[in-house]
């Protein structure tokens, strides 16, 4: 039809030129160039340097925390993103003169000798035990799950908008006998009403 | 009607925090020690102030599912070569991706592929978008756009128990991006010797807990080429626009409003339409979770000899997951589904009922039992349904989950599905030229049947997920599908002579069973830093066969239909910090009484970010051939069209 009319060297040219601009355009890609400046930090990061800020900013009774060397213990129920950075967090630090120390914790009959321990599960059965086994230990709690504050959870650690976004359960931080700075009260949303963590 | 996200955590709620399997775990970021010192100095203000850039949701939970899943994430997406929603279908193991002409595909899972391949249940963002008239999916009429898609989650086998009827083989939901993700503007110009394309979106906040998103995309493209060598008229452009905005609640809630209105025209068919979607979803204490979901949907479709349709659709959906009561996690739902189709036949064909309102009332319920406490897990449930066409169905199934260590899981399935009749077979006649005999034209009625019963299917798989190595995913499902009453076209032997015509008739029947069985093996395969590789392969195998009361001449065609063999490759290396090479290969085969021969498809990226906000892709896409085609002769398509050997140039504009 018409079409066969035009193969004519002038499409050809074309053809040609139209593959070499190709591959050259194909190695220009290809070279390398300076590094892409910084991207915004992932919120699992964020996250583990909050946990790493409340040995900071929270306070436990003082006969609770064992002799004045001893490690300040940060424990984990269940692995996840996070905890995979807490321990590169932790590494080398101190608070209160005290060298901090992360470590994974098999079950709730376990979280007694810790100052912070983070529930990195989302098992809803398990939660709720783990509040009821440590709610009068002086362990503060930390989590990620939706809700967890409002159930009797310490501190849940909320991703609003794309900040991460603590809210902080007054009541059950009283009952745990535990003090949080104002600082972080002031940053935080309190909830004041309580969610009894009774199944 | 109910996205996947809320069955996937629904079938493990209870199941202790895993590593997630290296299907979609994310590469090793050496980078990241630096990044934590500089966080680890800021106040505590900065650190609350801070803008992070978003985890995506865990594929974790899908190591305990037990059914053959694949997620489709958004960095596959990313570094596809696709750039209509079908075409990022192939990588995913037992789906069968054919493309007809420029504007048509035919997709299916596990077997029965062709134009209005009616066993697979398509969603996106929860709402349902197959058309109800031929039980089947205008894929021209379903894009989103690809950059603002989160995840694509398909389900090989009946998904039954918990979507509605018509997830016999499979069910595909894609998932867009929460406003909150998108909150930046985006610009992408796409132009290339075959297709053209402009699409922008941009992104806000919206009262302090909230975002939106508004996009509008063009698009168009040649048409392809016949076996002739001279075009074909299937040129297709189109256009559409939308938005999304999700907002979180003072007490957990969050709510989702979102909608689209689009206009494609392909010739064949012309397709417009809008849609209107909302959603609330309320966490309750102790782990239970409410959904409320609702949505308006508009479709206008022109198809050429066959007729126009405005259907409007009106959706409802309620669910509820209970906390863990013991070793019991229920679910339940209940759904209203109001749909009126209006609409006018071409001039040889007739319509019976051409304004018809149908309702559809349904409710599943589900209980996964915890049998040995984080290992094995028996998740029995149930979909019950009342629809206009075929009255009540009942669609239980059983899984079995048996998690053998952290990291292997082997599950097993019973279910029962059923695929209900279409409008288009109960009430359509349609008059279909069937050549000439003594000078007069030879008409044959294809007649739809009030009484025509739904196909059903039982189900059999079998399934193991593992990570052998640490930087290697292994995901095989294996099954085994007993059909029965599949419909065929019967044939009848009176013949009516007019003046002007000369008339035939077909019936449609259900006088066909059979068996279909086949695996299907999924690979993920990391061998170095910068290079992962994945492999999708699919073996089916079917056999059907007639009643001896049937005259149907359709049950070989449908056996050789669909390839024997599949696979899909893809190599994706990082050239430097900021190039990449994505490698795209994908090879069917049919069985031997196909005319279609064996073709294996080559597609290459090339991908360079110039600074934080400017990205170019060089992609050519079936780079072997310059023509090749990818189905046989289809009873809804005049001839085979060829897929053309093409490039384009993508330029990708971020803030």
């Amino acid at each position: 039809m018409i079409f066969a009319c035009q193969h004519t060297r002038t499409s050809d040219y074309r053809r040609m030129l139209g593959s070499g601009l190709l591959v050259l355009l194909a190695i220009w890609l290809m070279s390398a160039n300076t590094v892409l400046a910084g991207r915004p930090p992932a919120e699992t990061e964020v996250k583990a340097v909050y946990v790493y800020n409340f040995a900071s900013f929270v306070s436990w009774p003082a006969d609770s925390t064992g002799a004045a060397n001893s490690p300040f213990q940060i424990c984990s129920l269940g692995e996840n993103p996070v905890t995979e950075l807490l321990t590169q967090v932790v590494e080398g630090e101190k608070v209160h003169g005290r060298p901090m120390e992360f470590h994974f914790i098999e079950s709730s009959a376990d979280a007694a000798p810790c100052q912070i321990l983070f529930l990195a599960t989302s098992d809803q059965l398990l939660i709720t035990q783990t509040l009821q086994a440590v709610q009068t230990l002086p362990v503060l709690t930390v989590c990620e799950q939706a809700g967890f504050a409002q159930r009797g959870g310490h501190i849940e650690l909320r991703l609003r908008g794309s900040r991460i976004h603590p809210i902080i359960n007054r009541q059950s931080v009283d009952r745990s006998k535990l003090r949080i700075s104002a600082k972080l009260y002031r940053l935080a949303t309190v909830l004041d009403g309580l969610e009894s963590t009774k199944p | 009607m109910r996205s996947i996200t809320w069955r996937i955590s629904l079938l493990s709620p209870l199941k202790k925090t895993t590593l997630s399997l290296a299907l979609t775990s994310t590469l090793c970021m050496t980078a990241i020690a630096g990044d934590l010192q500089e966080l680890k100095a800021m106040s505590l203000e900065e650190l609350a102030n801070l803008e992070v850039s978003i985890v995506g949701k865990q594929p974790s939970k899908l190591a305990d599912t037990a059914a053959a899943v694949f997620v489709i994430t958004s960095e596959d997406i990313r570094r596809s070569t696709a750039t209509r929603l079908p075409e990022l279908l192939r990588m995913v193991p037992g789906l069968n991706v054919a493309r007809l002409d420029a504007a048509e595909w035919a997709i299916s899972a596990r077997g029965f592929n062709n134009l209005y391949a009616n066993k697979l249940l398509v969603m996106i963002d929860g709402r349902s978008v197959y058309a109800p008239m031929f039980s089947g999916t205008h894929w021209e009429a379903q894009d989103v756009l690809l950059e603002d898609i989160e995840r694509i989650e398909v389900i090989r086998g009946p998904g039954a128990a918990t979507w509605g009827a018509n997830a016999v083989n499979g069910v595909i939901n894609v998932i867009t991006k929460s406003a909150m993700e998108t909150r930046s503007t985006l610009a992408t110009g796409l132009i290339g010797n075959e297709q053209r394309g402009v699409w922008l979106r941009q992104g806000g906040e919206s009262a302090e807990t909230g975002a939106y998103r508004v996009y509008a995309k063009y698009y168009d493209r040649d048409p392809f080429t016949q076996p002739n060598g001279s075009p074909n008229d299937d040129e297709w452009s189109g256009y559409r626009g939308g938005f999304r905005g999700d907002w979180e609640l003072h007490n957990s809630a969050s709510i989702t409003l979102q909608g689209d209105a689009y206009q494609e025209d392909a010739d064949q068919p012309e397709l417009s339409g809008g849609n209107l979607l909302g959603r609330w979803e309320q966490p309750r204490l102790h782990g239970g979770r409410d959904v409320i979901q609702i949505y308006y949907d508009r479709t206008n479709g022109e198809l050429e000899n066959i007729g126009v349709e405005h259907l409007d659709t009106l959706d409802l959906d309620y669910q509820h997951e209970l906390a863990q009561m013991g070793t019991h996690a229920l679910s339940v739902g209940l759904s209203y589904r109001l749909l009126r189709s209006d609409f006018t036949a071409a001039s040889q064909n007739i319509i019976r009922n051409p304004v018809r309102t149908s309702e559809l009332f349904s409710g599943f319920i589900q209980d996964e039992i915890e049998l040995v406490p984080d290992q094995v897990s028996l998740t029995l449930g149930t979909k019950i349904e009342h629809n206009d066409f075929s009255g009540i169905e009942i669609q239980p199934s059983a899984r079995l989950n048996w998690q053998v260590q952290p990291q292997t899981n082997l599950w097993g399935s019973i279910s029962r599905a059923v695929r209900t009749p279409s409008r288009g077979e109960h009430d359509l006649i349609l008059g279909i030229p069937a050549g000439e005999s003594m000078g007069l034209p030879i008409i044959n009625q294809l007649a739809g049947d009030p009484g025509l019963d739904s196909e059903t299917l039982i189900a059999y798989e079998l399934g193991l997920r593992a990570q052998p190595m640490t930087t290697l995913g292994l995901d095989l499902a294996l099954f085994y599908n007993d059909y029965d009453q599949l419909a065929t076209l019967e044939p009848q032997s009176d013949i009516v002579i007019e003046a002007d015509q000369i008339t035939t008739r077909t019936l449609h029947g259900n006088n066909m069973q059979g068996a279909t069985w086949g695996l299907e093996l999924a690979l993920d395969w990391r061998p170095q830093d910068g290079w992962r590789l994945q492999a999708a392969y699919s073996y089916l195998k079917m056999k059907l066969e007639l009643d001896p009361v049937s005259q149907s001449p359709l049950a070989d065609t449908a056996e050789y239909e669909s390839p024997r063999h599949q696979l899909s490759l893809h190599s994706a290396f990082d050239l430097n910090a900021n190039s990449e090479l994505d490698v795209w290969g994908y090879y069917a085969d049919y069985p031997p009484e196909n005319e279609t021969s064996a073709y294996f498809n080559l597609d290459i990226r090339l991908a360079r970010r110039f600074d934080k906000h400017f990205t170019l892709e060089l992609v050519g896409r079936n780079l072997l051939d310059p023509h090749h085609s990818e189905f046989g002769i289809s009873p809804f398509a005049d001839t085979t069209q060829q897929v053309d050997r093409e490039v384009f140039l993508k330029l990708i504009w971020r803030n």
